[in-house]
């Protein structure tokens, strides 16, 4: 009798899987292998360009050089240096954990940390947040549900965990089947409104498929921000000692 | 010390091609004004008519920097301004505007705010050491660091209200070793040249002669030897998500303090000042909880022990003979510390919060109540006794950031009466490189005994132009 009800399960599961394919909470998981799992880079350094358009149309662009480290049992690092305009040259930003986050001030020589109330807020001026450009990976705040798919993509709705405090409530999330990383989402604040639209592109580096531009929209402002990374540099072996204050301080190249 | 700008910008550009380093190069062009708001034809540090010019000046800043080699790079920058100290004229006190007058046009003058060499892995692997004049990283609150005794604070600017100088300290020629123990963990030694002096406004010295009975002033500064000479320790690490640091500082107090007076009946009276010695303990604190950014900075004063003295003149026979009376000058340690938070309010692109409440201004010790019975010093003076503070701000930025408006004030809690003053401000990037501010600055509250109240009648209106390049 016992033996009846394992086989009756397991082949429930099996046509379970034969007529659903993978659930949105799996489909989520692999998102994070790319991101932040063993399928992503070890570490990554690049140097971004940051164009922020405003909704009167005026342009701005920052560059910046950046670090990060996928640390597989912690979250990930991750260190940015402005490399321009002259006025936020050498202004670093550190991100150590979700609330373990440092701006280097080097008008004043001063490092001062960020709590985590600051996430929501604008990255210097752009339709980022810190918390967009902080540690990466969904799983862990976010239950996913698959909505559809076709033959490049799968569309999955993300619901935020009760304890979370990531800063949108639901995200809604197309994945390429090829990359396994998000190509569009669309992200919605505490009211269920759509406050943000990001689309990404995606390219192999290596072994690594790897977001190299991201547009960020924001609705609600009518501005957006293209973030494109270039001379991107993988699995350099990046010692610890750059994701620390010390090296926060230290002049960019 | 225009060749000495020239020769350093040329040594720089020397060494560079060396090196074949690449060299940055950036700066600033200010212009700040500020004009009266109201009259005030009798204010005890100003005397001025409704819409005269309180300060003009223009500052330019120049700002070189580079690498030698991967270990080795260097800072250096230069400030030029119109008068940076020039808050009260040296002749007729009180006067408010030395560029006001066209006799007194650009006197501009040149200053090495800070020049050094930092080299990392220094002698081995985690010690890095920086060499010359520099801004040293000291306290974790916002500004107002009681435990920050290494860099003063610059009270020649402190009364032009200009926000950028709110607060402001300036460096320091020190040697700068940090070695860092772990990841999380760094020890810091600081020895500093020289004893440390806060720049004073102008005319001070002047302020002090006008007193009614006082013939001198003379002010005693240490001799340049190596036992005068200040260092500070700090040890800082991470503890349950917190960052903590603990701190000593040997050295000695940043503003004069009167310390005798010497009567001399109808020829008035001569003052003496000194710069006393101190040792300073800190504490501190700087994390969140539940997404609430806070710190925390105390420190433990101890002053070096000095009798302050009055001599009284007496008749003796035909002749005047001098009997000196003397009186602890501090009470033997007492405290000053800091409490802050800031948080962001999810109003529309946020409303960010910052306050802070403060126990001892930069200029307040705690006299003996001897000295302050002798001399009058109480809680709501400059220089006076250690009083309680509240300091807050609320930000709000638009359009991308661009726009940033600003109510920033502070409460005063002196012994015998409050004043309260306000910051709000305004500020406009126009371009990336181009920005606007304008702001004003008045105070409300008790007039006779608070330190702000003073500036009552002292309304102003400031607007900066900075163009960074």
């Amino acid at each position: 009798m016992k033996n009846r009800v394992l086989l009756g399960i397991s082949l429930t599961m099996i046509f379970n899987l034969f007529i659903w394919g993978e659930s949105g909470q799996d489909i989520l998981k692999k998102v994070d292998e790319r991101m932040v799992g063993t399928k992503a880079p070890k570490d990554v350094q690049t140097v971004m360009s940051m164009k922020i358009v405003t909704a009167q149309g005026r342009e701005k662009i920052r560059e910046l050089k950046a670090w990060s480290k996928n640390n597989l049992d912690k979250d990930d690092w991750r260190v940015m240096k402005f490399l321009s305009p002259p006025d936020v040259k050498n202004v670093g930003f550190l991100v150590l954990a979700e609330d373990q986050m440092y701006l280097y001030l080097p008008e004043f020589r001063r490092i001062r940390r960020i709590a985590s109330h600051n996430k929501k807020e604008s990255f210097m001026g752009s339709d980022f947040s810190y918390d967009d450009l902080g540690t990466a990976g969904f799983s862990t705040s976010y239950q996913a549900k698959l909505i559809s798919e076709d033959d490049e993509t799968w569309i999955i709705e993300l619901e935020r965990n009760p304890e979370s405090d990531k800063p949108y409530k639901k995200i809604k999330m197309e994945v390429s089947k090829e990359s396994e990383l998000p190509v569009r989402m669309e992200l919605y604040d505490n009211s269920g409104n759509l406050q943000k639209v990001a689309q990404e592109g995606n390219e192999k580096i290596g072994n690594y498929w790897i977001s190299t531009r991201i547009t960020m929209e924001d609705k609600k402002k009518n501005s957006h921000t293209v973030l494109e990374m270039k001379d991107i540099e993988v699995d350099q072996g990046l010692e610890d000692e750059i994701f620390t204050q010390r090296y926060l301080k230290r002049r960019v190249k | 010390m225009k060749k000495i700008f020239i020769f350093l910008v040329s040594w720089c550009f020397i060494l560079s091609t060396l090196y074949s380093a690449d060299i940055d190069f950036s700066g600033r062009i200010k212009l700040f004004s500020s004009v009266f708001l109201s009259k005030n034809l009798e204010g005890e540090y100003f005397a001025h008519e409704k819409g005269e010019f309180a300060f003009k000046r223009l500052e330019t800043r120049l700002q070189l920097g580079g690498n030698l080699s991967d270990n080795i790079s260097y800072s250096i920058r230069f400030d030029a301004f119109s008068q940076p100290d020039a808050l009260f004229s040296s002749d007729t006190f009180p006067q408010s505007s030395i560029l006001g007058t066209p006799t007194d046009a650009e006197p501009f003058e040149t200053s090495l705010y800070e020049g050094y060499i930092k080299a990392s892995d220094f002698l081995f692997k985690g010690l890095d050491l920086s060499v010359g004049k520099q801004r040293l990283q000291w306290g974790t609150a916002d500004k107002v660091n009681v435990v920050d005794n290494l860099n003063p604070v610059d009270f020649a600017n402190f009364f032009t209200f200009d926000p950028d100088y709110f607060a402001e300290r300036r460096p320091q020629t020190a040697l700068n070793l940090e070695y860092y123990l772990s990841e999380v963990a760094k020890l810091q030694f600081v020895w500093l040249l020289s004893r440390q002096h806060a720049p004073l406004p102008a005319g001070f010295r002047d302020m002090i002669l006008s007193g009614s009975d006082v013939s001198q002033v003379y002010i005693d500064k240490d001799q340049p030897l190596v036992e005068n000479t200040n260092l500070g320790i700090r040890f800082l690490t991470v503890l349950f998500n917190t960052d903590l640091a603990l701190s000593y500082y040997k050295g000695n107090f940043h503003l004069p303090v009167l310390y005798g007076v010497s009567l001399k009946g109808a020829g008035g009276s001569d003052y003496y000042y000194k710069y006393p010695g101190k040792h300073v303990f800190g504490i501190e604190l700087s994390g969140e909880i539940f997404s609430l950014g806070f710190w925390a900075e105390g420190a433990y004063v101890r002053p070096e022990k000095i009798k302050a003295f009055v001599d009284i003149p007496i008749v003796y026979g035909d002749q005047i003979q001098h009997i000196r009376q003397k009186y602890s000058l501090f009470e033997e340690g007492y405290f000053k510390y800091v409490l802050g938070f800031d948080y962001t309010l999810g109003v529309g692109n946020g409303i960010y919060l910052n306050a802070q409440y403060l126990h001892g201004f930069f200029d307040e010790r705690d006299y003996s109540s001897e000295y302050e019975e002798t001399f009058s010093y109480s809680s709501g003076m400059f220089f006076g006794e250690i009083e309680n503070y509240v300091l807050a701000r609320a930000e709000y930025k638009m359009l991308n950031q661009d726009l940033k408006i600003e109510f920033g004030g502070m409460v005063e809690f002196a012994d015998d009466g409050t004043a309260v003053s306000f910051m709000p401000s305004l500020e406009y990037r126009v371009l990336d490189y181009l920005i606007l501010q304008a702001g004003a600055f008045f105070v409300s509250g008790n007039e006779e005994n608070t330190k702000f109240g003073l500036f009552k009648d002292d309304k102003l209106f400031f607007f900066t132009f900075k163009l960074n390049f």
